[in-house]
């Protein structure tokens, strides 16, 4: 009876916010009044927190309860975030995985590598996009994927808005497949290194080596002036490895190209060198739910691998690698990745920030992770914790606008949903 | 090892009725005593210790919940669960589960571990055996490495029993079997004991990707031809079997399986994603007069809930996988709560080594989305996604899946409710014994894991 009640007050609830979310796209301002504003800013969480946005900017966090506007959402159980930020992800490059032509996540045989752009295969269309806003996810950057040697290409930021402006900033980052793209360089982490070497090498030198297209000794001419960027730290490279002494090798990079500034993606066993990428100041990336060896490179797996490495004082951002579709289509597990990591040792604050404004800042967009007065309201209304896999997504705003909380997976929901009483043939709901 | 006992026959006979078991029987009468049972379980529950389980929540497994209840384990099993005052003997621990839940340990249906144990390697893929699209005549425990370091953080994750199956590449994959999530040395010391084989089959495009330039099926048409080719065999098979023509020497493993089948010994699982597929092979069972115990993935199955009620076929899904082929792409989070709507045996499953230590995560997530959408199920109904509905879809719900006395003392203690991402589980009991204890650091530890980083952890 207890979990009767319950249910009935949570579908209530959800079915006010529903159908308050329709109309307020319309509103010249927005009133919110929560449980719970979280600003990751040094204003921290402000409970019974009070946030207005006019004309599309937020010009107001407080805790006035009397506040007025065009539209007002309440909830006794509302949290307003901001909204998640996808570190790393093929999000709108890929429609169906297993469907070669309907992806674009990897170039198989064409020589161009560091200069393949995501921003030149992004689909805001996809579908994808939309099941990650209504979950939440309204940043993403989106990497091609290696397939030639270890370089997948030039990375990207985008909103989940489903514009065809959703374009952040399209060229942010390199993408490095370390790990996996050593069975394309020689089946060897030496010939990788070795490659990598090289191609940086070719980079550096790029004003006087190159007089014609294959001068270099790893690079087209076009591929290393596209690398050049990362040497002068201006594109992070973002590279993905798992084992211990590979995280090593990488940040030895450094040594000779002092202004890299490296992400490791992965980082299964970055907890056996914590202090290295700390004292570095090495970000990382990693999936807290990985716990097995699942290669030889990931033996050293632990649920508290993102503890120990902020223990260390490790930048370090959540991701969803391990679950399927954790890349693209399933990127809305972030909250759930992030609980456990509270579940794991972290704190609410430090797995929060993790998915949203870590991996913003990581690419230098740090008020797409906050809120504050002044900014382009980018935010999320959940109906309760975040992190709680049982909480959902209320409202999406992007860029000041409210976004749709429909997505083709809610059609089907509606067409199919037991307690529809609609007598219409099938194929005509 | 030879079996004499006439009890053994008894207490195995859903198992072994059949084959190997059953044709000595038609043709020996005499010695049936004597036949041989197949690598049979060596499983034992070791003697556990009276325990009284007090003040916890508890979900029952099948729908019934205790906001305050006591739960009584003897002998392995459950002896009370509910509101009572347990009489205690001498030596009885107590524990006070003030503030936590407890549950039926968790089931999982379908699991590769150890057929695709971690690490990922070549020499660990043992899953399919991508030879035929017909292999019906190959055992999964016979591709069952038990060092697989996967098992021991299932039980972490509070799964008592799990059903391993080989893959999807084949159209008849062969037999999956049932494990007590219990270190041993050997596949037999983790048989679940008398539990039934089953079959794993699959639809769709696993096999018409694998075999279509290897001779066929090349497609969706191809491979129910195939699977009618092989039940028509299957059906003359059994004809001389239960004629007692099948004597020494002529036995044909694949047809013997598919024969177990036909006799409803053998309990289909069949990967399947599509709805109209689905319906297609639910009429293949009537022409051929066999059930489908399970769809497995069944990303479809909230188009079909009536029909899968009518078959009284269960489907084992996932919480929210989809997109990764065509044939999942019109996944929803509302897949396993609309099919219970429906009256039909919703369950979750894993298939996945990540997956399987969470499922109660898995549940929630479903739960949660079906109630936003207008459905009114209680934590205590969606439990049996998680234990009495995968018992049944294996065949195993006469002693385990539930918190009823005299099921196995499988039970799970979790920190708190297990509908959040915060909760873990505690203390894992199985046949009663403690074999997981967060506290205690008490948890089993491969082989493999020995010596390697992070083992200590």
């Amino acid at each position: 009876m207890k979990n009767l009640v319950k249910t009935l007050a949570l579908s209530t609830a959800i079915s006010l916010v529903a159908s308050t979310t329709a109309t307020i796209a319309a509103a010249q301002s927005l009133v919110i009044k929560s449980q719970k504003v979280v600003t990751n800013t040094g204003a921290g969480q402000i409970e019974n927190g009070v946030l207005v946005i006019e004309d599309g900017r937020i010009t107001s966090i407080d805790q006035n309860r009397d506040a007025t506007g065009d539209k007002v959402i309440e909830g006794a159980t509302l949290w307003v975030t901001p909204g998640l930020f996808a570190p790393f992800s093929t999000l709108g490059l890929s429609e169906v995985s297993a469907e070669r032509n309907s992806n674009n996540i990897g170039a198989a045989d064409k020589e161009a590598t560091v200069r393949i752009r995501a921003a030149d295969s992004f689909n805001p269309k996809s579908v994808s996009v939309a099941e990650s806003r209504i979950g939440g996810v309204i940043h993403a950057a989106v990497a091609p994927d290696s397939k030639h040697n270890i370089f997948g290409g030039l990375g990207m930021i985008v909103t989940t808005s489903g514009e065809f402006s959703s374009t952040v900033d399209a060229s942010a980052f390199i993408f490095i497949d370390y790990s996996g793209g050593s069975d394309i360089t020689g089946e060897s982490k030496g010939a990788a290194m070795a490659f990598l070497r090289d191609a940086l090498a070719d980079a550096a030198t790029y004003g006087s080596r190159y007089d014609g297209p294959n001068d270099g000794d790893a690079l087209t001419r076009a591929d290393a002036n596209a690398l050049r960027m990362v040497l002068s730290g201006r594109w992070p490279l973002v590279i993905s490895a798992d084992q211990a002494v590979d995280m090593l090798n990488i940040i030895d990079l450094k040594k000779t190209n002092p202004r890299l500034e490296i992400i490791i993606v992965g980082a299964a066993e970055g907890w056996m060198v914590a202090e290295q990428l700390a004292k570095e100041n090495v970000g990382v990336m990693v999936d807290p739910l990985e716990n097995l060896p699942y290669s030889f490179d990931s033996l050293g797996s632990r649920l508290d691998n993102a503890k120990l490495l902020l223990d260390a004082g490790v930048n370090t951002a959540i991701i969803t690698r391990s679950a399927t579709g954790g890349t693209a289509h399933n990127l809305r597990l972030a909250p759930q990745h992030a609980g456990n990591a509270v579940a794991a040792g972290l704190s609410w604050e430090q797995a929060f920030k993790a998915i949203t404004l870590t991996p913003a800042t990581m690419f230098g967009y740090s008020n797409l992770g906050q809120l504050e007065t002044g900014q382009k309201a980018n935010l999320v209304i959940w109906n309760g914790d975040p992190l709680e896999i049982t909480s959902a997504v209320v409202a999406v705003i992007i860029d000041g606008k409210t976004q749709s909380t429909q997505s083709r997976q809610t059609k089907l929901r509606d067409r199919y949903n037991p307690t529809n009483e609609g007598d219409k043939m099938y194929g005509y709901r | 090892m030879i079996k004499t006992s006439t009890a053994y026959t008894i207490i195995a006979a859903s198992a072994l009725a059949l084959f190997g078991f059953s044709y000595f029987q038609s043709n020996n009468n005499e010695d049936a005593a004597d036949a041989v049972e197949a690598f049979p379980s060596t499983y034992v529950p070791r003697e556990s210790r009276q325990t009284l389980i007090t003040n916890a929540h508890i979900l029952d497994g099948i729908g019934g919940e205790f906001e305050t209840g006591n739960l009584l384990i003897v002998d392995g099993k459950i002896s009370q669960v509910g509101d009572f005052k347990a009489e205690l003997t001498e030596g009885t621990t107590v524990i006070d589960a003030k503030g936590a839940w407890v549950t039926p340990g968790v089931i999982d249906v379908h699991s590769h571990l150890g057929v695709y144990a971690t690490p990922g390697v070549r020499a660990h893929s043992d899953g399919n055996d991508a030879t035929s699209p017909i292999t019906a005549e190959v055992y999964a425990e016979h591709g069952v490495w038990p060092q697989d370091p996967g098992f021991a953080e299932a039980i972490a994750g509070g799964v008592t029993t799990l059903h391993v199956l080989p893959g999807s590449a084949n159209l008849f994959g062969g037999r999956g079997i049932t494990l007590r999530n219990i270190p041993s040395r050997t596949v037999q010391g983790m048989k679940f004991p008398d539990a039934p084989y089953t079959l794993k089959m699959a639809c769709g495009e696993n096999p018409k990707r694998v075999y279509g330039q290897r001779g066929g099926p090349a497609s969706r048409m191809g491979n129910f031809a195939h699977y009618r080719k092989n039940w028509i065999k299957a059906q003359g098979y059994k004809d001389k079997l239960d004629k007692g023509e099948i004597t020494e020497g002529k036995r044909d493993l694949q047809l013997e399986t598919l024969a177990g089948v036909l006799s409803g010994e053998i309990l289909v699982q069949m990967h399947c994603y599509r709805a109209d597929e689905m319906a297609q092979v639910l009429d293949m069972g009537k022409e051929f007069g066999y059930k489908v115990s399970s769809f497995h993935h069944a990303v479809e199955a909230y188009k079909i809930p009536d029909l899968l009620k009518e078959a009284d076929t269960c489907a084992a899904m996932w919480s929210d996988w989809w997109g990764f082929k065509m044939e999942s792409y019109d996944g929803i989070r509302e897949n396993i709560p609309f099919v219970h709507a429906g009256g039909a045996c919703a369950l979750i499953h894993s298939d996945s080594a990540d997956n399987i230590q969470r499922l109660n995560q898995e549940i929630a997530k479903a739960w949660a989305h079906g109630n936003r959408a207008g459905l009114e199920i209680s934590k205590a109904d969606a439990w049996k996604w998680i234990s009495s509905n995968p018992a049944k879809a294996i065949g195993v719900s006469d002693t385990t899946g539930s918190l009823e006395a005299g099921k196995r003392a499988d039970v799970v203690i979790w920190s708190g409710d297990p509908f959040s991402t915060y909760t873990k589980a505690n203390k894992v009991y199985m046949d009663g014994m403690l074999m997981f204890d967060r506290a205690t650091g008490l948890k089993p530890m491969s082989d493999f894991k020995l010596g390697q980083p992070g083992s200590g952890e």
